[in-house]
């Protein structure tokens, strides 16, 4: 199981909690299944089948705006962030 | 406008140029004359990337009006190395790694040139003393003095 | 780390002359204003004195009837992106906002806004009828503070903004924030009620500029046919054609930027402000322009980074930090998109702190649009945290860095975005800088004081290409697309001399146009030696391959039979099969054609990096001058591959950061004009104003770069702020918490003047 660290401003989408535990092979099937925990999830951080361009993922301590097809191995840490904007 | 022919020496031989009376020798190296290794970084005299020796002077080539060199002897970094044989204080530049960007160093050249001609022996406190006209965001002045001394132990070696 | 676990290499770790050496010291090496294609005219940018108007017209009739001009231009010129905005969605609004910052359409929302060109024979005459375009602006209120801005009632600069947070808008009307972040842990209400002691202050720093030498300048030329050359002075030649290539909506292959040397950049020369301006001109004059701004036009109108105001409440149980709560407002300047998430994350990752609440607004203001400066967003979060932690390891009776040490993160810390520390190496930081001699030295003399700061940058990765061809005489020439601003066509050429196992000299590198190398991102986030480094590598690997199969058939063995190895080949079954590098690359033509290693990826595995600086003042109370008697530098790089030149990054970000410390600042009056644009008032430290700085290089190997590369550049400009105004409060007893500490502000706060 991925552990999934989610934001502070999400949290209220899934009743205050910062971690989860999900099952999923890739970060497009984290992100589902913790959608599925915490409805309206999703959409605020996916937009066109991509991440949106604020947000940012780390996998297992690597940030970036990677694909939905990004592989997410059993034991993998996802932390969603706001991404590096500007200067 | 106008424009007044001047004639001068520049790195050892004779120029003639035509320019307007609004022109600064900053722009006649660089624009009519072909010589970018002067460089500009403010054009009013601020940081030093322009600094050329004018008639045995440190100068600052953005402050001194073309018409003004008529003949004026000027000695710009193009000027500074013997043919294919590097000057000791570019030599140094290199082996000190006192260079980042690169854009202030014919000034900071030319600048600890004047220095080291009338004191080689310049202690660390004097070199950042006269150095204090040129701006360097990069390397923190640091290994440039350390360049500029070990310029002037091969300076003054070669000379005695 | 010590001899015993550290690789041996032949090249990494030598110091080497840079191979742009020469050019550059007998003035041969061409920066963006020395491009003289043939046909060169001159133009000049017509800027908005106010703050913040309204456009009402713009009339360019007695310019271009000017003797002398041969083409004005305004953003009636550009593509129109104003009317398709909300419908366009996110992207539309940025390309508006890019495209308004190069030249103004119906609003200038700070002095020094683009709002018109021309160009001519001669930069004077362009001048000249620049002055004569008729611009008609209806003044609108202005608001320069952080804090008012955040205001209900405040001057709004965009009407259509509304905030946003992680992927939701989330203010019901308009506003100047931007955007909001936030990352909570652990109870901080708890461990406040807990703590032994608790320190909670207010800091505010102002706009600071990079300060790079060379003005912002461009050539450009606009064919005929379409076809557009750039000649730039930028930190990624493929990021100013993107940006290029929408500003003008023109496909990408059709413009083609040729990298000039860069005169510094330090983050300021990502950004593109000149460019589609001078490619307007050039296509309505049919020659190539040149537009190179003034020096104040560079301080006025380039970004600069963010002025902040930041709150600081820290709590300390059991001699070590708790808890935080941190509050941080950061300028955006014109445009959305300051760094303030940067600093968010980036302020408490020095320490593993279980409690922490930290809200973060990116605002904007009536002052150019910031980008990015060494490390963005950092050094000012730096300079409030660290000395917050200042305090309060004083208030337990704590050594300032046993405190630090106590309390630091190491491998396996949560950042507060979640995200696992990898192997870093603060704590060997800390206890380097507790070993050093200076702060083993005493620090003795009336008025004189001891400050110590730690900081932390991420360090990135992000996209490079390179190839390297081997020829047939068994040099090689390494092509890369990465702009070289500080010495990496040394630091990358050593490292493929490493992988070959071939000489440095027989290494020669080009940094390429965007026709003659695959994508690279800018060189920025200290990525170029560790990313475009492990490109390098890779394509050494390529080669390495390529020089098996081939000696493979040669010798009639098998490819796993071949090593590669010390820059030479050999055959593990038969000892008398081997061939040299140089041999092999001879034999290139009858062996299967010529030989090229490539390489193009997205660099992972970014090793992000600490620095700890110690700083010694004497503080004058009479004229307020601060003294810096003794400086050091100490940082973790992962591996210094040409230690010179990491050296000289250490010392020219912490020579920045005393300069943005004790005198540097956008000094601004009540309208919004910048009063201190040049570099006489806004005064960059000179050789005379600096001691030599003392570096001490850490080495903790990131283990996500065969080398061991984190990167150097960005780090030591983080913690200089609070190490110097630590220093300042230790020498005076009182604590500056606005930047800069000038000598007005010392001599006004210690004789009560205000
Ligand atoms: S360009 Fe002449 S002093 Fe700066
Ligand atoms: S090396 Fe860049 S300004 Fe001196």
């Amino acid at each position: 199981m991925a552990e999934v660290w989610v934001p502070a401003l999400l949290r209220p989408l899934c009743g205050g909690t910062a971690r989860l535990q999900v099952e999923g092979a890739t970060l497009g099937d984290v992100l589902r299944a913790v959608e599925a925990r915490c409805p309206g999830f999703m959409e605020r951080v996916v937009s066109e089948g991509a991440l949106r361009p604020e947000i940012a993922v780390a996998i297992d301590g690597e940030a970036g705006s990677f694909p939905l097809f990004e592989p997410v191995g059993p034991a993998s840490h996802v932390s969603i962030l706001p991404a590096i904007g500007g200067g | 406008m106008r424009r007044t022919q001047v004639q001068a020496r520049l790195n050892g031989a004779d120029v003639d140029f035509l320019c307007e009376p609004r022109q600064s020798l900053l722009e006649i190296l660089r624009d009519e004359l072909g010589l970018t290794g002067t460089k500009e970084g403010c054009s009013n005299g601020n940081c030093g990337a322009c600094s050329v020796m004018l008639n045995g002077r440190l100068v600052n080539a953005c402050c001194v009006l073309a018409v003004e060199t008529d003949g004026a002897d000027i000695l710009t970094i193009e000027g500074v190395a013997d043919g294919d044989q590097l000057h000791p204080l570019q030599q140094a530049f290199l082996e000190e790694a006192a260079l980042q960007c690169g854009i202030c160093t014919p000034g900071f050249i030319i600048a600890a040139k004047a220095l080291l001609e009338r004191e080689p022996d310049a202690t660390e406190e004097r070199i950042r003393y006269w150095l204090a006209g040129n701006l360097c965001r990069c390397t923190g002045y640091d290994k440039i003095v350390k360049a500029v001394q070990r310029a002037g132990v091969q300076m003054k070696g070669s000379a005695s | 780390m010590t001899a015993a676990e550290k690789p041996s290499y032949r090249v990494i770790g030598t110091r080497p002359i840079r191979p742009d050496g020469v050019e550059k010291v007998t003035g041969k090496a061409l920066f963006g204003a020395d491009a003289r294609p043939a046909g060169l005219v001159y133009g000049k940018v017509l800027r908005s004195p106010h703050a913040h108007a309204r456009i009402l017209s713009i009339d360019t009739r007695a310019a271009e009837a000017f003797p002398g001009v041969l083409a004005v231009a305004t953003a009636r010129d550009l593509p129109a992106a104003s009317d398709e905005v909300q419908a366009l969605g996110e992207t539309a609004v940025n390309l508006k906002e890019l495209s308004d910052n190069v030249l103004a359409s119906d609003r200038v929302l700070y002095r020094g806004h683009a709002v018109a060109a021309v160009a001519a024979a001669s930069v004077h005459v362009a001048e000249e009828a620049a002055r004569r375009i008729r611009v008609e602006y209806e003044p609108l209120p202005v608001v320069l503070d952080v804090r008012e801005a955040m205001l209900d009632d405040a001057p709004l600069l965009n009407e259509r903004l509304l905030t946003r947070s992680m992927g939701k808008t989330i203010s019901d009307r308009p506003s100047n924030v931007a955007s909001k972040v936030q990352f909570v842990g652990g109870d901080v209400e708890k461990a406040f009620a807990e703590a032994d002691a608790v320190v909670e202050r207010h800091f505010t720093t102002k706009m600071v500029h990079q300060g790079y030498i060379e003005p912002q300048t461009a050539t450009v030329q606009w064919n005929p046919d379409g076809e557009i050359t750039v000649w730039a002075t930028t930190q990624g030649a493929f990021a100013c054609r993107g940006q290029l290539a929408e500003v003008l909506r023109r496909p990408a292959s059709t413009i083609r930027v040729i990298p000039m040397e860069v005169g510094g950049g330090f983050g300021g020369k990502t950004p593109v402000y000149l460019e589609p301006v001078a490619a307007i001109l050039s296509r309505k004059s049919g020659r190539p322009v040149m537009l190179t701004m003034s020096r104040s036009e560079v301080f006025e109108a380039t970004g600069p980074t963010s002025g902040t105001s930041i709150h600081v409440k820290l709590a300390a149980s059991g001699g070590r930090l708790t808890a935080a709560q941190l509050d941080l407002a950061y300028e955006a300047g014109a445009y959305p998109g300051s760094s303030v998430s940067a600093g968010a994350m980036t302020m408490l990752a020095p320490y593993d702190v279980e409690n922490f609440k930290i809200d973060g607004y990116d605002v904007v203001v009536n002052k150019p649009k910031t980008a990015a400066y060494r490390a963005p967003g950092s050094p000012a979060a730096a300079f409030a945290l660290e000395q917050a932690v200042d305090e309060l390891a004083r208030a337990i009776g704590a050594d300032p860095l046993a405190f630090r040490e106590a309390s630091s993160s190491r491998e396996g810390t949560r950042m507060v975005n979640g995200m696992p520390f990898p192997r870093i190496g603060h704590e060997e930081c800390l206890r380097a800088a507790m070993e050093s001699a200076h702060y083993r030295s005493p620090i003795e003399g009336p008025n004189r004081g001891r400050g110590v700061a730690s900081g932390y940058w991420f360090n990135a990765g992000m996209q490079s290409s390179v190839t390297v061809a081997v020829n047939t005489d068994g040099t090689v020439n390494l092509v890369e697309g990465s702009s070289d601003l500080s010495g990496t066509r040394a630091s990358l050429a050593m490292q493929l001399a490493e992988s070959l196992g071939i000489e440095y000299s027989q290494v020669r590198v080009t940094v390429a146009d965007t026709d003659s190398v695959g994508h690279n991102d800018v060189s920025g986030g200290s990525r170029t030696t560790f990313a475009t480094g492990l490109a390098v590598h890779q394509a050494a690997l390529d080669i390495q391959q390529q020089m098996r199969t081939r000696a493979a058939k040669l010798w009639g063995c098998a490819e796993d039979e071949v090593v590669y190895e010390a820059g030479s080949l050999r055959c593990t079954t038969d000892e008398a099969k081997t061939l040299t590098f140089a041999g092999m690359a001879a034999q290139s033509a009858r062996t299967g054609g010529p030989i090229n290693g490539r390489a193009s990826l997205l660099a992972r595995g970014a090793g992000g990096a600490f620095g700890t600086h110690i700083a010694d003042v004497e503080v004058d109370p009479e004229t307020g001058k601060v003294q810096v008697l003794r400086y050091t530098a100490v940082q973790d790089v992962g591996t210094a591959i040409h230690p010179a030149y990491v050296e000289g990054q250490i010392q020219g970000g912490a020579a920045q950061g005393i300069g943005w410390a004790l005198n540097e600042e956008y000094y601004y009056d009540d309208d919004g004009r910048l009063a201190n644009a040049s570099f006489l008032d806004y005064r960059m430290p000179t050789a005379l104003d600096l001691p030599a700085i003392d570096t001490v290089i850490v080495e903790v190997p990131n283990p996500g770069h065969p080398y061991g590369v984190r990167g150097a550049g960005e780090v030591p400009i983080v913690p200089p702020l609070a190490a110097i105004a630590n220093a300042i409060a230790d020498a005076t007893g009182h604590r500056f918490s606005d930047l800069p500490i000038s000598p007005r502000r010392i001599v006004e706060t210690l004789h009560h003047l205000e």
